[in-house]
């Protein structure tokens, strides 16, 4: 499966870059990270443009981003905050106050958690500007990162792609480890006043 | 002290953050540890996904003998699999893949 993907890079070149970025936005389980490692790898050995790889990464990304952000305020997913009005009271407020940062960090650093931002994000009404710069500041640091690291590790671009996967992974379940552990101290403490 | 017996706590009064909180603790040390211990190696061998330009590149092939090799100008190849490459040619993958491999340099003496 995954040399059948990494066979398409060079025939396909940027515009599949750019749709396997697009689609990982929507949260598709499309191994974006490692077709951006490919494209590197490419661009290194000569049988693509970087800045066409580049391009074309940072636009399906963005794109993508536009798109999960648009479906959250599209009516039948924003609905769905009703379930839960304290819940999206929260959301809300929490976007209000770190939104930039959140959508920020969650395009490379914490990046599975990066489609759940664009929904949460289109669902509390924040700002389009603001939510806008971030994912495209985001963005573009996760294309630079994989990009060139496909360009300098590009003999081990396979390996390569399953560790930051996992790296990513790992860096998003402390995040949530973080959180939840948060809200279970400040709820034992509320629990021993009350 | 305080802060154990109110977590504690909290995890009895509040299941479903409970599991959320232990199964994230879980996942993030499951995969630091395989980051950790299973470090990105290049694969032995050249595969049929590959691209002349980059068996040139990632492990030291001559271009000029690989064009030879492939009856073809150097550099004329860009954007096409080895095994695109083999079938193109008529030639098996396996059989071109092992042509290809002898051309490697040897370790250094």
């Amino acid at each position: 499966m995954t040399e059948a993907l990494l066979a398409l890079v060079p025939t396909h070149g940027a515009a599949l870059v750019a749709i396997a970025t697009f689609l990982s936005c929507l949260a598709l389980p499309v191994p974006s990270s490692l077709v951006m490692l490919a494209g590197g790898a490419f661009a290194a050995a000569g049988d693509l443009g970087l800045a066409a790889v580049a391009g074309a990464a940072l636009g399906g990304a963005v794109a993508g981003d536009q798109a999960g952000y648009a479906l959250g305020r599209a009516g039948p997913v924003r609905r769905l905050g009703r379930l839960s009005p304290a819940l999206m009271a929260e959301a809300r407020g929490r976007l209000a106050r770190g939104g930039w940062g959140a959508v920020f960090l969650t395009r490379w650093l914490f990046s599975p958690l990066g489609p759940w931002v664009n929904l949460a994000a289109g669902m509390t009404g924040m700002p389009w500007r603001r939510f806008s710069s971030a994912s495209a500041g985001g963005e573009a640091v996760w294309v630079a990162i994989y990009t060139g690291l496909g360009w300098i590790f590009m003999d081990r671009i396979d390996a390569l792609g399953a560790s930051l996967g996992q790296a990513a992974g790992a860096a998003s379940a402390a995040l949530i480890a973080f959180l939840a552990g948060r809200a279970l101290l400040r709820a034992g403490r509320r629990a021993a006043r009350g | 002290m305080d802060r154990i017996a109110s977590l504690a706590r909290a995890l009895r009064r509040h299941p479903r953050l409970a599991v959320l909180f232990l199964g994230a603790v879980g996942v993030a040390v499951m995969l630091g540890l395989r980051v950790t211990f299973a470090p990105a190696v290049a694969p032995a061998a050249v595969q049929g996904w590959m691209t002349p330009g980059y068996v040139v590149r990632a492990y030291g092939i001559d271009r000029d003998a690989l064009a030879a090799l492939l009856g073809v100008e150097p550099g004329s190849l860009r954007g096409r699999t080895i095994a695109e490459i083999a079938g193109a040619t008529g030639r098996p993958e396996a059989e071109l893949i092992v042509a290809i491999e002898a051309l490697r340099p040897g370790p250094p003496e």
